[in-house]
């Protein structure tokens, strides 16, 4: 009888927890220090790459004297929901607390707002209907009394201001921008961490709004990809258990086709991998095959067609010259400054002054990364041949 | 044993709605992906983060077996039923038009399994109904230790009725990690792949592709073998062509197959035409249906691309259905995430589009079309091609004519039959011709269906050529274009007429064209014409083409070695090949080719003797032949040939040019030789020296 056949364990979509995940400790120290600090914390990265996971795990493994929970918010849809879900995560985060302190604070809590229960799903108030967002104010300072200092993961909070903002609603957004940036200066509020996500972006969002100083405070944190030695310690860790081999020389071949080593792009070069062996009933892992996976990955997934949709919807009146720096980079796999420079100073874009702009709203929108310094390439081989794909033919003239 | 498995009740291809052990026991295909999924779901119970899958695959792929087969194994399974509830809201699915609408059928259906979940009462507020929905589902599961594993056909279409509430939906999956979704969808539709959307990059992709040949292979002898019937095994191990034209027709269609099988069991093979229409009758509930679900304009478009037929671009489209190029565009964009179309890459801005099932493609003209698009009959010969090979093809179509001769047919069928064997590349010339004529001799013939026939081409062809080789170009070109008949053969007489006159660039697209559209035995004209251009790869091609159709003539032969020649490559082949057909078939041009192989190869046995046999027989491409003896260093031989004492001094008159180039090559005393020369000489010396050189560095180039 055949073997039972056991695939890495990946996860692509959903966050990575236990072994499915990858902890940076780097990453954990420098936010424990920031919160330490007294600062609240901004997650920047584009999707996929990691900050869920990342939050998710901070939450489940804080030091001791702290509380923490994480919730993603996106559906939130009004600001007194907003208020009533901020609540509600207050009171399960010091619930989770084993001191005695918190476990008082609680049962005085239960008592005063009428609490019937409080589990995973929520909290089941009595008939009392609370002004949620005079509770928050209330409760916040009485933290110090549970002696736990409480810190709130809030996933997706970018988009609850934008779902406001959308609905016309944007005096609410601000209102809530406010509150919340009260709150953080409040001397009376050191007891409590907000932590803040998105993927659309705060800044972008907030600057729709049109109030950025109300999240000047925050301390951002930039997650990045993974180093050469932890991505590799990451496949390890997936395929530890899996049918499939991976030699030393086939984890790099990995590693150096999926480039721009973010946790999401490796794992679907190791779940393709895996098909393909599946389906060829090849247990060793081949450099070949890693080939074959990239070009299969790269078929398969339509968002690298939403890359270049998104510089076009988001970057309308200078496509052309992103796109162009893009293009360039594609056919000569990389690009330097001065051929940036070179391009600005086209009669049709006449950029010389502000160039360096949008070399940084290319490296921060995930596009391309500084290679060495003042040469920039794309962040992962995938975006690389995708624009190869669409733009086969490119204007020689601008190749110095 | 019934041969009918028509009348029998068993359906090959199971279908979702069959019962679980008839659904395990059936499961044969798509074995890998059930294989990941339920690994995954077994081996990560504990887990808190959940991987949701979603299969793509187009219609009739094993979508929703596949559902079943997961909801079956989860319900049967003691140890996963203890924790998971598996619920497939297939039937519902219609009802589901909101968010609310499917936690409403979760809630029933988690009632009817004996969970409760308590009363709820609605909300005006869609955002709270939907949390306290969802909050009933997570607490009811909570008490009975159990995850939700939600298996979603069509999910595309729910996500574009969830709308708005998507986010509560990603809200809720993330923070909670107790309910799975596996969904089925024939399209990856934008909320799973825009930035910008909740769901972007949510799932694990996994694409139900078309069946490979080992699939069907291992599907059929199962199939054989579970069913007792051996004649599935025998059609399996004795027509594994058939098998492979089956696959690509229905491109690897589980459902479709399943139909094709019937057919091939049951009856036995008549007339293409019957046996096309048997097959057509049997498919139409399946295609009727595939077009019924679409909206209009894109069911105009499929069936304009069905009429074309080739694949078009989207401007073509455009104008047959009278429609506006951009929402053409953007009509097939989305029958191509359908799988309905395929599009092929012209790696410019322009793409093209086909119906990705060929066999559906036959069907939309077979019920579809208008007699005129019907008579075109260009589909009854691809279906003959596909299914018959050459040899069986040509058989069918003499089968045909002794059976218009024997009057046993119906006229217009015959005729039908006629044009369509008239169109393959498989059948000569003269049979065709006879084809034709039989066909016209026949009462009753359709006059549309006579007009639509070939006509007799020796006769236009005649024509034309007796003004082309009059160099009278304009008035054979005249001829060509007025030709009514389509078929390709009006492309092949301007192709000819262009080639005659050696402007082989405009002669390119006209006999490319008259190829593809049928016309038998050009492959070797088409090889004729690269070589001219200079494109050998190209003339190498066409040149095995025209083996492979049967154009086994000295020409083909000639420029077959000549190609390969030219290529420097396969020299033994060649030495052997031209040995052998020279003494099979001695014509001018071959003997004028043999010295060249000969010396090419180093064979210089014999070579001073052929190459005076030429002269002896005044062969007219003696002077090719010479070139060539020059290009592989042999001007000593030939200087041999100008000396000799019979024929020296007139082959020294003929081919003066030569003579000088010879001496030149030969002579130590090149400036002597220069001053000697006839100053009309110098410029075509002077070429054919070229020439050498080139040759030279052709075949002896250092590396």
């Amino acid at each position: 009888m055949k073997e039972r056949w056991i695939s890495p364990k990946t996860i692509t979509g959903d966050a990575a927890t236990g072994e499915r995940y990858l902890r940076r400790d780097y990453i954990n120290d420098i936010f424990w220090e920031e919160v330490r600090k007294g600062n609240h914390i901004l997650f920047v990265a584009p999707r996929r790459v990691g900050k869920t996971s990342i939050m998710k795990d901070l939450a489940e493994n804080c030091p001791e004297g702290f509380a923490a929970i994480y919730q993603n918010i996106e559906g939130v849809k009004s600001g007194n929901e907003f208020y009533q879900r901020l609540f509600s995560l207050i009171l399960q985060c010091i619930d989770r607390s084993p001191l005695d302190k918190a476990k008082a604070f609680i049962a005085n809590c239960r008592k005063k707002y009428n609490i019937q229960e409080i589990t995973r799903a929520g909290i089941k108030f009595g008939e009392k209907e609370l002004d949620y967002e005079g509770e928050v104010r209330n409760i916040i300072p009485q933290l110090k009394d549970a002696e736990v200092h409480t810190v709130i993961f809030l996933d997706e909070f970018s988009e609850v201001v934008n779902t406001l903002n959308k609905k016309g609603q944007q005096e609410e957004a601000i209102a809530i921008l406010h509150t919340l940036r009260e709150i953080r200066s409040d001397d009376n509020f050191k007891h409590f961490t907000l932590v803040f996500a998105g993927s659309i972006g705060l800044e972008y969002v907030i600057t729709t709004v049109d109030r950025p100083k109300l999240i000047n405070d925050l301390h951002p944190i930039v997650t990045g990809p993974l180093r050469d030695d932890e991505a590799i310690k990451l496949i390890h860790q997936l395929t530890g258990e899996a049918t499939i081999q991976l030699s030393e020389k086939v984890i790099n071949a990995i590693n150096f086709t999926v480039g721009h080593l973010l946790p999401y792009y490796i794992q679907l070069m190791l779940e393709e991998i895996d098909l393909l062996a599946r389906e060829n009933e090849q247990t060793t892992i081949s450099e070949e095959m890693v080939g074959m996976a990239f070009k299969r990955v790269l078929r398969k997934n339509k968002n690298f067609e939403d890359w270049l949709e998104r510089l076009k919807r988001y970057h309308v009146n200078h496509f052309s010259f992103l796109n162009d720096i893009l293009k360039h980079t594609a056919h000569k796999g990389r690009i330097t400054v001065q051929e940036i420079y070179y391009k600005a100073s086209d009669e049709k874009y006449q950029r010389t002054e502000d160039y360096m702009t949008f070399v940084d709203q290319l490296i921060n929108d995930g596009y391309l990364m500084e290679l060495d310094t003042h040469v920039y390439t794309f962040t992962s081989p995938f975006l690389h041949q995708f624009w190869l794909k669409k733009y086969p033919i490119y204007d020689q003239q601008f190749i110095q | 044993m019934t041969n009918s498995l028509y009348n029998s009740n068993f359906s090959f291809y199971q279908n979702a709605n069959a019962d679980a052990s008839s659904i395990k026991g059936n499961f044969l295909i798509r074995k890998n992906e059930y294989q990941i999924i339920i690994d995954d779901i077994r081996q990560n119970q504990k887990q808190k983060s959940t991987q949701h899958y979603l299969l793509l695959g187009r219609r009739g792929s094993g979508k929703s077996t596949l559902l079943r087969r997961l909801q079956v194994e989860i319900d049967s399974d003691k140890k996963l039923d203890e924790l998971y509830i598996a619920i497939n809201p297939a039937e519902e699915q219609a009802n589901i038009y909101r968010l609310s609408d499917l936690l409403e059928e979760i809630i029933k259906e988690l009632e009817c399994r004996g969970i409760e979940v308590g009363e709820y009462e609605f909300h005006e507020d869609t955002g709270a109904y939907i949390r306290q929905l969802f909050s009933m589902i997570h607490s009811a599961l909570e008490t009975k230790e159990k995850k939700l594993i939600l298996l979603l056909d069509n999910i595309d279409r729910i996500f574009e009725n969830v709308g708005v509430d998507a986010h509560l939906l990603r809200e809720d999956l993330l923070n909670y990690g107790d309910i799975k979704i596996i969904g089925g969808s024939t399209r990856l539709t934008e909320h799973f792949w825009k930035y910008d959307k909740p769901f972007y990059e949510f799932f694990r992709v996994l694409e139900l592709k078309p069946l490979t040949s080992e699939e069907v292979k291992t599907l059929l002898l199962n199939w054989s073998e579970r069913l007792n019937l051996p004649q599935i095994k025998e059609f399996v191990t004795n027509k594994p062509g058939q098998l492979e034209t089956i696959r690509l027709l229905t491109d690897g269609l589980p459902r479709t197959l399943q139909f094709f099988v019937n057919i091939l069991l049951t009856r036995a093979p008549e007339t293409g035409y019957e046996y096309l229409k048997l097959i057509m009758d049997n498919m139409t509930p399946l295609y009727q249906e595939r077009l019924n679900i679409l909206p209009p304009a894109q069911r105009k478009i499929v069936l304009q691309m069905a009429f074309i037929w080739e694949a078009a671009g989207a401007g073509d489209i455009a104008i047959g259905t009278r429609m506006v190029n951009n929402v053409v565009s953007a009509q097939l964009k989305q029958l191509a995430e359908k799988g309905i179309v395929e599009k092929i890459d012209t790696g410019g801005r322009n793409h093209l589009y086909r119906l990705a099932e060929r066999f559906f493609n036959l069907w939309l003209i077979f019920t579809q079309g208008s007699p005129r698009e019907k008579r075109k009959a260009k589909y009854l010969t691809v279906f003959l091609e596909n299914f018959y090979d050459s040899g069986e093809l040509r058989k069918l179509a003499e089968e045909h004519l002794t059976a218009m001769k024997d009057g046993d047919m119906e006229a217009n069928k015959a005729a039908l039959l006629t044009k369509a064997y008239s169109q393959s590349r498989y059948i000569s010339i003269m049979l065709r011709e006879s084809l034709i004529a039989q066909t016209l001799l026949l009462p009753g013939v359709h006059e549309d269906l006579k007009k639509q026939l070939p006509a007799s081409l020796n006769d236009i062809l005649r024509d034309v050529m007796h003004y082309s080789h009059r160099g009278a170009w304009k008035k054979a070109l005249e001829l060509a274009e007025n030709l009514e008949q389509d078929g390709g053969f009006k492309d092949f007489l301007i192709g000819t007429t262009y080639l005659i006159k050696k402007d082989a660039k405009k002669a390119e697209p006209y006999l490319l064209s008259a190829y593809e559209k049928g016309i038998a035995g050009i492959a070797g004209v088409i090889a004729q014409l690269y070589l001219l251009l200079g494109r050998l790869d190209l003339a190498e091609k066409y040149i095995q083409r025209a083996l492979e159709e049967g154009e086994g003539n000295p020409n083909t032969y000639f420029l077959y070695i000549l190609i390969h020649y030219y290529q420097n490559k396969a020299r033994q082949e060649m030495l052997v090949m031209i040995k052998h057909k020279v003494k099979e078939m001695p014509t001018s041009k071959l003997l004028s080719l043999l010295p060249v192989i000969k010396v090419w190869n180093a064979d210089f046995q014999g070579l001073e003797s052929d190459l005076k046999g030429l002269v002896k027989n005044r062969n007219s491409m003696f002077s090719e032949t010479l070139l060539h003896m020059l290009i592989h260093h042999q001007a000593r031989l030939v200087n041999k040939l100008f000396s000799e004492d019979k024929f020296g001094e007139q082959l020294t008159d003929e081919l003066l040019p030569f003579y000088y180039v010879t001496q030149l090559l030969v002579t130590e005393d090149i400036k002597k030789k220069n001053l000697s020369m006839p100053p009309e000489l110098i410029q075509p010396v002077a070429v054919i020296l070229r020439q050498v050189k080139i040759g030279q560095e052709l075949f002896y180039k250092k590396d």
